[in-house]
């Protein structure tokens, strides 16, 4: 078992005050099969009038809390401890062929089934479309196993567009993203996304973090992180595979996962509504480092 | 009763003279209500027939022209989104009512009591376990790709249960009889107001009719309504808010009507606010709780922190307080995947599994394309079928199948096969007729009844009745309100006598003695001020341009002196909109005055004319209609025909009268029926602010001509204020600028002067809700003592003699600007003190991933 100590920040500096906030946070590491989150706990300032944890409908931690004294800056510091049991990679060739896995997806009636066939749809941020296809079908020759096509699929995202976080914005269309070929690690779990979903496998969007320095011998980046995504597919029989198109690698245990959902949206890290404020500037800065 | 002839009816007779009433086609392709075959009416048609034909139909038209009319005093409006000037259109009834025997209504009623416990236990099942999904009832993408199921709504069920508090169905009945569920409503259903509207006007206009007919009664079902509401209200000795989209919602009406007959406050998203995790309602008194929400939002729009980012419509945080358990939403947020048309395949399935019956009331046989075998079913059948998106998306509308060409036929199918989750084929139904009185006899008109249902504990009430509308034209598919057409009232005919109840809601215990009357939202006392401002800008305008049009017709010859234009731009400078008469091209565009002229007063494009401010204070009325007498709002909407578009300067003259008449009595209904709470003081304000500085504005233009022309412009001013009679009971002598400056500026007896305004506006400020604690004074406070002190110290002696002086005119110019600033000044304070508890929301740009 490795440990994490996660440390998300999020502040937001005001040049105008606020009256009253709102938010909606997905900032609590969720548990999974690999993964097992302790001590999560967020701190705001000012401190919230209310404060209240539930689970949304995907079993993610969600965190609603306002604040209704006069204030200038918010900032909302998440901390958790998060222990990950690795998984050795799946071998891409055992896995069935996509065009099987289509086939039986769209019929599974199991409990993991109809939970997974939801992931099939379009979402808020990810329409199907002739492009995604187009880009898609290279992958995805015919009696090719799944995980091997998905691998292919992410290995081309991962060579084929540039990390630019000045390319696009938190609205950027996915269709913009696809012509340019630029953007940031949200922007390349989306276009993996719609690639798999027009080819009816189902995918899913997991955010999270990514361990700020790997061993010792590398210097630890602490503070100059964000928040990561990446995706998760629906393999039958093996469940959910995820993968990182970010970086093309099949994460095992440098990936803590926060959240997941059909896209971005559902699990938006942190969101709000607020009264004045006038224009507001925002700084994040992540850590997840391993403790012995 | 045996079915009679056509020929045995006093029909026939009409026919034989040739008679409006006679010509009424049947055909054999859809049934007709009335008549089982030409010449055939059907038994509970015939007394009322015989009732319609001796009335004639020269007198039915007659009773026609009194229903719009009755309809018009009273309001009753549907917007209709196209219409470029965004007007409202008078709601049309026909006067003629749909009629359906007891004994089909009590099977068609069954039917909708179980089709509503049906859908309140999937929307109850969905939005927890979703058992249905799972045990194979309900197919996964059909709940999954709706944008309707709203993933945070989910397991924020309402306690206790039900889940559906109101349902609506739109009801069809095919050529062999039957009726058929169209649509299900289940989110925000509209039209129960207009048919409450509806039977009350129709009530009157055929008094004896309805009551010899045996018409089961309404008002059973609004009492429910409250009763329910009432209970399920978490928190006890909370007012209910019926939460509205705005003026501009093409049902406001209804609103407001709704409202006010409920006993319920109208509140905009921008009345409420979350904060301690309830909901509360901003009013000028501070924040009040709000228990219950009736909303006419759709779900999306409900919260702009979990739900459609960008609304307004409805308050952040509202879904946490729902969770909270602290208000409940009838319906809950969520309700609109019951509407969802591809749930109608599936219905009869589950009424079998859930309920252990077969459903009573059959939807339109309906496929949803996401089920592979339906799918090939509507790609064959097309050409008969009409398909719909299973939501409402921008581009994608309902079409028939019948009315396409090839190419379109197969890019819909394309489009189908593409994403078949979000269509389903429906069969087209040819919906049954029912006579409409058109120009002056009775014609078949497709229809389609729309029902209403409001849950109680031991399960659902239908409305008796419900809101008929019929298609514009003889062969229509499809009605729709926003496609035009007319509506009628339903009349479930009685076959016993129905004890009476009284269409005021008898309350749920003894009413206790108050005299508050409610807080004023901060929003109402807005649009009240204005409504105060308006009324009086308009009357103002009015006498202006009134005094204008007098002197151009009795000195044709002397048209357009400068007086005149002078005057002209006063009203320009006073309504800070600035006409045409000044700046550039002046000179010219005198010239051509009249037709410039015109245009100031009847064109509503142009902003500031008289017309605009007009629509202004109707617009006033119109958002603060609960708060208004019954009288005063006829008189509101009685202004709208003050201004038609006349053609001649005595015509124009004429209306003018009119609209000055109009306008004081909407004044004097206020002042005689308004309670004289915080809602009548914000109005009484803004009448009196305007009116002041509307004055200031004329005192102004008069000392700033030339003194040769002193007598005329003295004598327009007095008019122009009405004031003429009283400055000649006082003095015998011409006019003179001093004594016309005390009545008009310094006496507080002369109700049209400012000093009078001032202690008007005084007396009303310090009534006002308070922030802060005496001693203190508030703001607007300090402004109107400052003002009225600055007034009462005024000398005006040395300019009781004939000569003036530069420096004369200088400190009166200086007296009048400084005046006018303090009562700006006051407007902008109690805007911001009391109004604006409204700070601009912004959504925070949200944290993304960027990691790499």
């Amino acid at each position: 078992m490795i440990r994490y100590r996660v440390t998300h920040v999020t502040e937001y500096r005001y040049n105008a005050s606020v009256s009253q906030c709102q938010n909606e946070a997905h900032l609590l590491p969720r548990s999974t099969p690999q993964q097992k989150c302790e001590h999560g706990q967020l701190r705001i300032q000012p401190s919230p009038a209310a404060y209240q944890d539930r689970k949304d409908f995907f079993g993610n931690h969600v965190t609603y809390f306002t604040i209704q004294e006069s204030h200038v800056s918010l900032s909302v510091t998440a901390r958790s401890e998060v222990l990950i049991a690795p998984a050795a990679p799946p071998p891409l060739r055992d896995s069935p062929t996509w065009e099987e896995t289509r086939r039986s997806v769209s019929k599974d009636t199991s409990h993991a089934g109809i939970e997974a066939r939801q992931f099939l749809l379009d979402s808020p941020l990810v329409h199907s479309s002739a492009a995604l296809t187009a880009y898609a079908t290279p992958s995805f020759t015919p009696d090719r196993p799944l995980l091997e096509a998905v691998a292919d699929l992410v290995q081309r995202i991962y060579q084929e567009f540039t990390y630019e976080p000045e390319a696009t914005t938190v609205s950027t269309p996915l269709g913009e993203v696809l012509d340019h070929r630029q953007g940031v690690c949200q922007d390349f779990a989306h276009v993996a996304i719609g690639c798999l979903r027009t080819h009816g496998i189902a995918a899913r969007y997991v955010s999270g973090y990514l361990e700020t320095a790997a061993s010792d011998d590398q210097p630890q980046l602490t503070g100059a992180a964000a928040s990561h995504a990446w995706v998760s597919v629906y393999c039958p029989g093996q469940g959910w595979i995820d993968f990182d198109p970010t970086n093309n690698i099949i994460p095992t245990d440098q990936h803590i996962t926060v959240a997941w959902g059909r896209d971005y949206s559902d699990v938006t890290p942190l969101k709000g509504v607020v009264a004045g404020g006038g224009s507001p500037v925002l700084d994040v800065a992540v850590t997840a480092q391993r403790v012995s | 009763m045996p079915e009679s002839t056509y020929a045995e009816t006093p029909f026939q007779r009409d026919a034989a003279r040739g008679d409006a009433l006679a010509h009424y086609p049947v055909s054999s392709a859809r049934f007709d209500e009335m008549c089982s075959a030409p010449g055939t009416v059907r038994p509970h048609w015939q007394y009322a027939l015989r009732a319609f034909d001796a009335l004639g139909a020269v007198e039915l038209g007659r009773r026609r022209n009194e229903v719009q009319q009755v309809l018009r005093e009273n309001g009753v409006t549907y917007n209709v989104y196209t219409d470029p000037q965004g007007r409202t259109r008078p709601w049309a009834l026909d006067v003629i009512p749909a009629l359906l025997t007891s004994q089909e209504w009590r099977t068609i009623e069954q039917g909708l009591v179980q089709r509503a416990e049906l859908l309140n236990l999937i929307g109850t099942d969905l939005y927890g376990p979703q058992q249905l999904i799972h045990d194979g009832l309900l197919p996964p993408e059909l709940i999954y790709t709706h944008p309707g199921f709203l993933r945070p709504c989910h397991g924020a069920l309402p306690t206790p249960i039900p889940y559906l508090c109101l349902y609506a169905a739109d009801l069809a009945r095919a050529p062999n009889g039957t009726i058929r569920v169209l649509n299900d409503r289940t989110q925000a259903p509209s039209g129960a107001g207009y048919a409450l509207e509806n039977r009350l006007v129709l009530a009157r206009i055929l008094p004896s009719l309805y009551r010899d007919a045996q018409v089961h009664r309404l008002s059973l079902f609004f009492r429910t309504l409250r009763s329910t509401l009432a209970a399920l209200t978490p928190t006890p000795q909370t007012r209910t808010a019926l939460l509205t989209p705005g003026p501009q919602n093409e049902t406001y009406f209804e609103h407001a009507y709704l409202a006010s007959y409920l006993d319920y406050t109208l509140a905009q998203g921008d009345d409420l606010t979350v904060r301690d995790g309830r909901l509360w309602l901003k009013t000028v008194d501070g924040l009040q709780p709000v228990g219950a929400v009736v909303r006419r939002v759709d779900d999306t729009f409900c919260d702009p922190l979990e739900l459609q980012r960008e609304s307004l419509l409805a308050p952040p945080g509202l879904l946490q307080a729902v969770r909270n358990g602290t208000v409940m939403v009838a319906n809950p947020l969520g309700s609109g995947l019951l509407e969802n048309p591809g749930l109608m395949a599936y219905l009869p399935r589950i009424a079998k599994v859930l309920l252990g019956q077969d459903l009573r009331l059959a939807s339109v046989p309906t496929w949803w394309c996401g089920d592979e075998r339906a799918l090939a079913y509507v790609v064959d059948h097309i050409e008969q079928l009409v398909i719909k998106p299973v939501f409402p998306l921008p581009g994608t509308a309902t079409v028939y199948g019948a009315q396409l060409s090839v190419q379109e036929r197969d890019s819909l199918i394309q489009n189908i096969r593409a994403h078949p989750h979000c269509f389903v084929g429906q069969e087209q139904v040819a919906l049954s007729t029912t006579p409409v009185f058109i120009e002056d006899r009775l014609e078949p008109r497709p229809m389609v009844l729309r029902s209403f249902l409001v849950s109680r504990n031991d399960g659902y009430v239908a409305m008796p009745g419900g809101l008929t509308r019929v298609a514009p034209d003889t062969d229509g598919w499809l009605v729709s309100g926003q496609a035009g057409g007319l509506s009628k009232d339903t009349w479930i005919l009685a076959s016993e006598p129905e004890s009476q109840f009284s269409l005021i809601p008898a309350p749920e215990h003894a009413v206790s003695i108050t005299r508050s009357g409610g807080e004023v939202p901060s929003q109402i006392a807005d649009n009240l001020f204005w409504l105060g401002r308006y009324v009086e800008r308009t009357a103002g305008g009015a006498r202006v341009f009134r005094e204008v049009l007098q002197r151009v017709l009795d000195t044709e010859t002397a048209r357009y002196d400068t007086s005149l234009s002078a005057f002209l731009s006063a009203h320009t400078h006073s309504t800070a909109t600035y006409l045409r008469f000044i700046g550039y091209g002046e000179r010219r565009r005198l010239a051509v005055a009249e037709q410039e002229l015109f245009a100031t007063i009847l064109d509503a494009a142009r902003p500031g004319s008289l017309r605009f401010h007009l629509n202004a204070v109707v617009r006033a009325g119109q958002a603060a209609r609960d708060w208004l007498s019954d009288d005063a709002w006829r008189a509101i909407n009685r202004l709208d025909r003050e201004l038609p578009q006349v053609k001649s300067l005595s015509e124009m003259l004429e209306s003018l009268e009119g609209l000055i008449i109009g306008l004081a009595s909407v004044n004097g209904l206020n002042t005689e029926s308004m309670a004289r709470g915080h809602g009548f003081r914000f109005m009484e304000i803004g009448r009196r602010l305007e009116r002041a500085l509307y004055t200031l504005s004329l005192l102004r233009t008069g000392c700033e001509l030339p003194h040769e022309t002193e007598k005329v412009v003295w004598d327009m001013v007095l008019a122009m204020t009405d004031s003429l009679m009283t400055y000649r009971r006082r003095y015998a002598s011409a006019v003179q600028a001093g004594a016309v400056l005390d009545l008009l500026l310094l006496d507080e007896s002369n109700p049209r002067s400012v000093g009078y305004q001032l202690v008007q506006i005084r007396d009303q400020v310090l009534s006002l809700p308070r922030k802060k604690p005496l001693p203190h004074r508030s703001a607007e406070e300090r402004i109107i003592l400052e003002t009225l002190t600055t007034l009462r110290v005024t000398d005006l002696e040395r300019y009781s003699t004939s000569t003036w002086d530069a420096d004369m005119d200088e400190t009166l110019g200086q007296l009048f600007a400084g005046l006018s600033t303090h009562l700006l000044a006051l407007s902008e304070t109690l805007s911001r003190d009391y109004f604006s508890h409204i700070e601009v929301q912004q959504q925070l740009t949200a944290t993304r991933s960027t990691s790499r």
